[in-house]
């Protein structure tokens, strides 16, 4: 049985919460793993997409704190694994890298599972259940459709390039296009942004503050526990790292355990 | 009918956007009574689209109107669709179903009655078959009656539709207007705003034109010989319904065959959209591609212009008996030069003139050129940017930006853009949306200029007229297969 929308936007700020809120590589190392068994699992995602999506937002960042902070920790205190002319691995920069990474890793990897295994419809009834104002609710409902739609813009586009002779299969082409490309997606939805606002007017955007939800969710007290049940465990867990209270390893103990 | 009590009445209305200088409409006075349609008409920047913003009320925020705008009650409702099928889906549904039962749900009625209401607008206008399809997926036509699908089922007292049929094909205008009539005769009103005449307007009980934000003339309880093809063209609006007029003397064809198109079949996900086509077009010739919406029309020229993937073993050969069929869709556009529906995908630059300048490469497939070459490719580029804009008619324009231009246009724009590449043939995609009289003169003029040139033309519409004009042949494409009419 699929969850309540609303119950899934509730697990979505508790898992980045709690990524964000405990200092400690083992929650968001926990939240990724649960993330990729939730994407393989689910009829709704597209595993491949997914997982393309993560490499693409995560790997980068991965690259830059190795680099940053694995090489060139700026702490005077820090132990030295090894010395390359003026950048020095240390355990703390490593310590701080792998913290940095898990948690990016961690909050794309679950962003983009609720981004594919939602739709703007189910996203809008989910926030306006959560008592979000409506206006809010349509912003962050229709962003999750804008994502297809500027792939879809971006597609045609090349494709109209293609068509007058450039070869958009090349990299470097693609990047002396990229400007007008997104010039033109620009100033395409500001003059498509009347109309919308009007479209959306046309159909009585606002008329009901609590607008009919697309379809019977699941509803009752285990939608409404698992909330609540997620929402309170979150936060005592928050609360339990900030007093010093919740044994979890920091990412400096973690490579000290592994005699690094 | 009662005449009594009009739903809707503008007096001595005027609007002047934002910004402008001049107003966008003067002193129009306009009344809609129940059960009636009413068709304005126009060229374009009459002020057709304005005059519909006007009657549904969505002008306020844009700029100054002083006259008299009053409805019946302050209960009356207006549904507008707009001109644009983009923008007028919500983008907070997936579904067809799901944006037609939308408005149902914003305004709190419960759900199920919102998808009763959904589906028998959809049936009304005869796309029920179409409620689970992705919004995604869809055609310009199909989602511009999805729209109104959903404006349908608000049961508004007046319906504005702001050029509707401009994207549907024969079949489907037919059924709107079909329901546009059970629509009235349930005491709905109908104003129908465009800059062509058609099965929609034919059906409307009176005639409005526009001229430059005025009335310019008004025509009651309409005949056949009211919609002359003076008056029309008088009043720069271009009939759709007219007997094709009478072909301009084309030069001998040279009989060089330009596109040879054999066993080309096309598959998009499961589905295969075109058959085993075969198709020949030669020097001089112009061929007009016919189909309802979904038939695979465009797919078809998107193909040809290698954007979409045909079968493997799809043949194409082009001037000269060269094999285009393995070559990469940028190394075609000297052979094939492809018009898309949507100018937006192609527009980028701030005037027509830069656009032009930038749309193709100097180098090939987009290389950099070393810098004498370069300097020189230039030249010759802003040589051949001011012959295409004389050609399309946009020399005036040259310092315009493309998004100031009209809709026709910028269409315009983009052919110039073709023409750039000195093509053999060029595969125009429903070239004749949205265009008054004049625009579809500089564009038959446009294609005439290109095949006398020894250039050939397969365009994609769902004019019949223009297409028995400026057609030396008709074929159908039905469900994937071409049939040959003339």
């Amino acid at each position: 049985m699929r969850l309540h929308p609303a119950t899934e936007l509730v697990l979505l700020g508790c898992a980045l919460l709690l990524v964000y809120g405990v200092p400690s590589p083992v929650i968001p190392a926990a939240v990724l793993l649960c993330t990729v068994a939730g994407a393989a699992v689910s009829p709704r995602v597209r595993f491949r997409s997914w997982l393309l999506t993560v490499v693409v937002l995560a790997g980068p960042m991965l690259i830059m704190v190795g680099i940053i902070q694995g090489l060139f920790y700026p702490g005077e205190q820090a132990q030295v694994l090894a010395e390359f002319g003026p950048a020095a691995v240390t355990v703390e920069g490593l310590a701080l890298a792998i913290q940095l990474w898990l948690r990016v890793a961690a909050m794309v990897a679950v962003c983009a599972l609720f981004a594919f295994g939602s739709d703007p419809s189910r996203a809008f009834d989910g926030l306006l259940a959560l008592r979000l104002p409506l206006s809010l609710a349509y912003v962050c409902a229709a962003a999750l459709s804008l994502i297809p739609l500027a792939q879809h813009r971006v597609r045609s586009a090349l494709a109209a390039r293609r068509a007058r002779g450039w070869d958009t299969s090349r990299f470097l082409v693609r990047l002396r296009l990229l400007t007008g490309i997104l010039a033109g997606l620009l100033v395409s939805a500001i003059t498509q942004l009347d109309q919308r606002h009007d479209a959306l007017n046309q159909r009585g955007f606002g008329q009901a503050l609590r607008p009919t939800p697309a379809q019977f969710y699941p509803q009752g007290a285990t939608q409404s526990g698992l909330r609540w049940g997620a929402f309170v465990g979150s936060l005592v867990l928050v609360g339990a790292s900030l007093a010093g209270v919740l044994p979890l390893p920091s990412a400096t103990d973690l490579l000290e355990a592994f005699n690094v | 009918m009662s005449k009594a009590s009009p739903v809707l009445r503008l007096s001595d209305f005027s609007s002047t956007y934002r910004g402008a200088d001049t107003p966008a409409l003067t002193g129009v006075d306009l009344t809609l009574f129940p059960g009636e349609a009413l068709a304005v008409l126009g060229p374009q920047d009459a002020g057709t689209s304005t005059l519909a913003r006007a009657v549904a009320g969505l002008l306020s925020e844009h700029g100054l109107s002083t006259g008299i705008r009053e409805t019946r009650s302050e209960h009356t409702t207006v549904g507008m669709l707009g001109d644009d099928p983009e923008a007028q889906l919500t983008g907070l549904t997936r579904t067809v179903r799901e944006e037609a039962a939308l408005p149902g749900r914003l305004l709190g009625l419960p759900l199920q009655e919102c998808v009763d209401r959904a589906d028998t607008s959809l049936h009304a206008l005869g796309i029920d078959a179409l409620a689970e399809r992705p919004l995604s997926t869809l055609s310009g036509g199909e989602r511009q009656l999805t729209a109104l699908a959903g404006l349908l089922t608000l049961k508004p007292d007046v319906l504005v539709l702001d050029q509707p049929s401009q994207a549907l094909d024969h079949s489907a205008r037919r059924r709107l207007a079909r329901s546009l009539r059970e629509f009235r005769a349930a005491g709905g009103a109908v104003l129908l705003t465009g800059h062509q005449h058609d099965d929609l307007s034919a059906d409307c009980d009176r005639v409005l034109f526009l001229d430059q934000g005025r009335a310019a003339g008004e025509l009651h309880g309409l005949t056949t010989e009211e919609f002359s093809a003076e008056r029309l063209q008088h009043h720069g609006v271009w009939n759709a319904r007219g007997e094709p007029g009478r072909q301009p003397l084309r030069p001998a064809k040279q009989n060089m065959q330009l596109l040879g198109v054999r066993n080309y079949s096309v598959t998009r996900g499961a589905v295969r959209v075109i058959e085993d086509i075969e198709l020949e077009l030669h020097s001089g010739e112009t061929i007009a591609l016919l189909g309802a919406n979904g038939s695979g029309k465009s797919t078809l020229l998107s193909a040809l212009a290698g954007l979409l993937p045909a079968a493997s073993d799809a043949e194409l050969t082009g001037p000269g008996g060269i094999d285009l069929a393995a070559v990469p869709s940028h190394q075609r556009t000297s052979h094939l030069s492809w018009v898309g529906q949507d100018p937006g995908d192609q527009i980028s630059a701030s005037t027509v003139r830069a656009e032009l300048l930038r749309a193709a490469p100097l180098g090939p497939g987009g290389r950099k050129l070393p810098r004498r070459e370069r300097v020189a490719a230039r030249e010759q580029r802003e040589l051949l940017v001011d012959e295409v804009m004389a050609t399309a008619g946009l020399t005036q324009h040259a310092d315009d930006h493309p998004y100031d231009l009209t809709p026709a246009q910028r269409k315009d724009c983009v052919i110039a853009s073709a023409l750039l590449l000195r093509p053999a043939v060029l595969l125009l995609d429903e070239p004749t949306l949205g265009r008054d009289a004049a625009g579809m003169r500089r564009l038959s003029e446009l294609v005439q200029s290109f095949t006398a040139s020894g250039g050939a033309v397969l365009v994609a519409t769902h004019d019949q007229r223009w297409a028995a004009e400026i057609g030396d042949h008709q074929v159908h494409l039905h469900e994937g297969r071409l049939q040959r009419n003339s």
